[in-house]
């Protein structure tokens, strides 16, 4: 300290650089290593934030994508053909027409993994006495079972295979009280107040985290469904595509738009709880954002107004050799900028830093945690997405703070008369 | 050895004013990290309470009287009997409310459309203690236990295409196995924040479903205790009461939202930690700079046999001072902010979907705990010791001749 001391004795970098022609700028940058420890401590500040807040935001988007994924390829899919009216109001009427053209165009879009063809409607599954309510899904058993991620989720038995069989969630199969192996009769309405009904022999029950599904879902083959219930041909009620990932999702969705009696819907449709609490968690996000970067600038503003009062002879003596108070302010404006280019240079370093293990490997989560995420359906480790907007916002933000910090204590240097300012301290 | 601690106060108290602007900067800047930490508090300790209602009000209560098995399998043959007189005898607990229910899975129909339900008998005197008593009602509400019509979800009415007036059919299973079917009259529907509650319960009267499954019994008895506290308690005696029954709390019941609880817990302590974080880094540089000015001042205080523990104090004490103005105006400020944001409270009913998922309700009402408050200024003084702890080592470092030599 005393180094920098005597060497900011012997000739001050402005005026010394004002001499020999040096750049403002690199005026500025030398300037802020007069004072070593408070340049780290405040650009220590301005990192800390930058690392906080790309953290919090990364892990915050990791554990969305997750859940929203994982949403997807429970059931639903990340996109779904649907009868426009179908998802305001799933009548068992409101199908459209999925032939082969319009099958072939979704394999061949680009970053489609899987389409899948659905039929589905509420009836009452029994078995003897018992009779419980039931959401009746029809799938495709063999394409299911390429993409979905519930027939990984078998608790007993199997996943269903041939038309013929069913499989229920673990509950639905209790409150039955019914077992692998056993008959189950299923009775609805069938397109103008018809009785659908149909037999099926449940092969397997599966437990997914979520009660509600748990409790009220039975699959059966889609061939079943749709005799039992006496749907046409290549009828659907939906069909789902699976994509590589979410982000993909949004673009095939925008790139499908309408068909003739069909409408591309995407996850945000799909799942508007989910959105809705995305949303609410981003607006938490923001008031963080903006209490951290009101504490960061006010303690850089503190630390120009030490620097000005500190300088305020330096100042004087710039100002009686004529320079204008306007070409002060510009050099503290600089020396405002190298200092956030540093905080934020090492703030994103530490977050690269921290998040890059994490990508990869994984945090994992807190075993009382286990039943909450699972009723998110998110698995037990997270894994964090480095969020390249949050890095660039907490930049930003912390740019501009510290412009402002250095405006504020200029004010003071206008009114500085250079005689005054020559005997300050 | 001998600190002349009021001296120390006396001095630190005066070198705070020496440069009034910039202590008053870092002043502001504890303030609003105190006032953000308290702000943030009462809205996650009001999401907590939220989360907590609305598992008890979501017909759980805080205790909770079930046949055993009926958990697992719930059907009427996991019921009990209970005396029409029955009261909760708790002697040493204050019973806010209590409901017997008769409460089984059912189908329910329309002319158009066909949903799984839970049914639910109810005396409709009993229900203010669940999220009936303050739900809005279309059409009218149950009379009485002997009530033969239904009230059901708006959402409910919705997807079967129904309303107000209208008859339903209900198929559910009675006491001997057999399916019973029989309709009924919706008397009105009944408006709850998300569509969950609302897809999932029909109520009725409680003698009506009785009738219909042809045993008089209930599934279950709710018990709402009016101090959060005495739950354990209520739990024991609610145990000796009924000790061939299951009697289970509102955390047993309702396992994500007791996990939530605990998880919202240490949600407080880490944005405390953030926001410190980030004030720590102004509190060093400023303090550093009130010592290096000082150093004269230091060195001749040393020259003239000033202990290094009293410098140590000197610096330490400043920094406790300025923090302490800041956390009582920060805390003021929060409480302020704090009493704004509770009027009325937060509307987030256009998130009404995600915040049922996430077990709130519509309306954010920020909670603000003593006991935070309490931990919130004390935490605060330690983070300001921790950061005066550096620039007081430098302090201590200041040799007297070199010092006084400049």
């Amino acid at each position: 300290m005393t180094a920098t001391q005597t060497a900011s004795a012997a000739e001050n970098p402005t005026a010394a650089g004002f001499r020999s022609g040096r750049s403002v700028p690199a005026i500025a940058w030398r300037n802020l290593w007069r004072n070593r420890r408070r340049t780290w401590l405040t650009a220590g500040g301005i990192a800390f934030a930058v690392w906080m807040l790309t953290i919090a935001i990364s892990m915050q988007d990791g554990s969305f994508e997750i859940m929203i994924d994982n949403g997807a390829r429970l059931m639903l899919g990340h996109v779904q053909l649907q009868n426009p009216d179908y998802q305001d109001d799933p009548r068992l009427e409101f199908s459209f027409r999925a032939d082969q053209p319009l099958l072939q165009k979704l394999q061949q879009t680009d970053r489609v993994v899987a389409v899948a063809p659905r039929l589905q409607a509420f009836a009452l599954v029994s078995s003897g006495e018992r009779s419980f309510g039931a959401q009746i899904t029809g799938v495709d058993p063999p394409l299911e079972a390429a993409w979905s991620t519930l027939p990984g989720m078998v608790a007993q038995g199997r996943y269903l295979e041939t038309a013929g069989e069913a499989v229920a969630g673990k509950l639905l199969a209790r409150n039955l009280g019914v077992d692998v192996g056993d008959e189950l009769v299923v009775l609805g309405t069938a397109r103008e107040g018809g009785v659908a009904a149909l037999v099926a022999t449940l092969v397997g029950t599966f437990d997914s985290g979520q009660p509600e599904l748990d409790r009220s879902v039975l699959q059966v083959s889609i061939d079943d469904f749709r005799s039992g219930w006496n749907i046409p041909d290549n009828e659907v009620h939906a069909l789902i595509v699976v994509a590589d990932s979410v982000a993909a999702s949004e673009e095939i969705a925008a790139g499908l738009g309408e068909g003739e009696d069909w409408r591309a819907l995407n996850w945000r449709e799909l799942m508007p709880q989910a959105v809705q609490m995305v949303e609410m968690k981003a607006i938490g996000a923001y008031v963080f954002f903006a209490l951290i970067a009101i504490i960061v600038t006010f303690s850089v503003v503190n630390a120009f107004m030490m620097t000005v009062f500190e300088r305020t002879p330096e100042f004087g003596m710039l100002m009686a050799i004529g320079m204008k108070p306007g070409a002060i302010q510009i050099q503290l404006q600089l020396e405002a900028f190298w200092l956030a280019l540093l905080g934020v240079g090492v703030g994103w370093a530490a977050s690269a830093l921290f998040l890059l293990p994490l990508v990869n490997l994984g945090i994992p989560m807190p075993a009382d945690a286990g039943e909450l995420l699972a009723r998110y359906n998110m698995p037990d480790r997270m894994y964090p997405a480095f969020s390249t907007t949050a890095a660039w916002l907490a930049a930003v933000i912390m740019f501009a703070g510290t412009q402002l910090a250095a405006v504020l204590p200029g004010l003071r240097i206008r009114r500085l008369r250079p005689v005054d300012a020559l005997r300050a301290l | 050895m001998h600190v002349p601690v009021k001296l120390l106060l006396r001095l630190g108290w005066r070198n705070l004013f020496r440069h009034k602007r910039r202590n008053f900067m870092l002043l502001l800047a504890i303030c609003v990290a105190v006032a953000g930490v308290v702000v943030m508090n009462s809205l996650i300790r009001g999401f907590q309470f939220d989360m907590q209602e609305s598992a008890v009000a979501n017909l759980t209560g805080h205790v909770k009287v079930l046949a055993p098995g009926y958990r697992d399998d719930p059907n009427i043959e996991k019921s009990f009997k209970l005396a029409a007189d029955w009261q909760p005898d708790l002697p040493d607990v204050d019973v806010e409310g209590w409901a017997a229910r008769v409460r089984i899975p059912a189908v329910i129909m329309s002319e158009r459309e066909t949903r799984g339900i839970q049914f639910v008998g109810i005396d409709p005197s009993q229900e203010d203690i669940s999220f009936l008593g303050s739900v809005a009602i279309d059409g009218e509400f149950l009379q009485d236990a002997d009530d033969d019509r239904v009230l059901l979800g708006k959402e409910l009415a919705r997807q079967l295409e129904t309303r107000v007036g209208r008859r339903l059919v209900i198929i559910t299973q009675g006491i001997d196995g057999k399916n019973r079917e029989a309709g009924f009259r919706i008397s009105g529907t009944f408006d709850a924040d998300g569509t969950g509650l609302e897809k999932m319960f029909v109520f009725t009267g409680k003698h009506t479903l009785q009738e219909m499954v042809d045993a008089d019994v209930v599934t279950e008895i709710s018990v709402k205790v009016s101090q959060q506290a005495s739950e354990p308690v209520a739990k024991r005696e609610l145990g000796s009461l009924f000790s061939n029954l299951d009697v289970l709390d509102w955390q047993e019941l309702e396992p994500q939202a007791a996990a939530m609880f605990v998880y919202a817990d240490s949600a407080i302590f880490i944005w405390f930690l953030v926001m410190m974080g980030a004030l720590i880094f102004g509190l060093m540089n400023t303090l550093i700079t009130a010592v290096m000015e000082r150093i004269r001042e230091f060195g001749m205080l040393r020259a003239v046999g000033m202990r290094p523990g009293a410098v140590v104090l000197q610096v330490v004490l400043e920094s406790t001072l300025i923090m302490l103005a800041g956390i009582i105006v920060g805390l003021l400020l929060g409480w302020l902010l704090v009493l704004w944001l509770a009027d009325g409270g937060i509307d987030l009913s256009q998130y009404a979907e995600g915040v049922e998922l996430a077990g709130m309700r519509s309306v954010l009402m920020p909670r603000l705990l003593p006991q935070d408050l309490v931990l919130v200024a004390g935490l605060s003084l330690v983070f300001g010791v921790l950061a005066a702890l550096y620039p007081a080592r430098r302090a201590v470092k200041i040799k007297p001749l070199e010092a006084l030599r400049r």
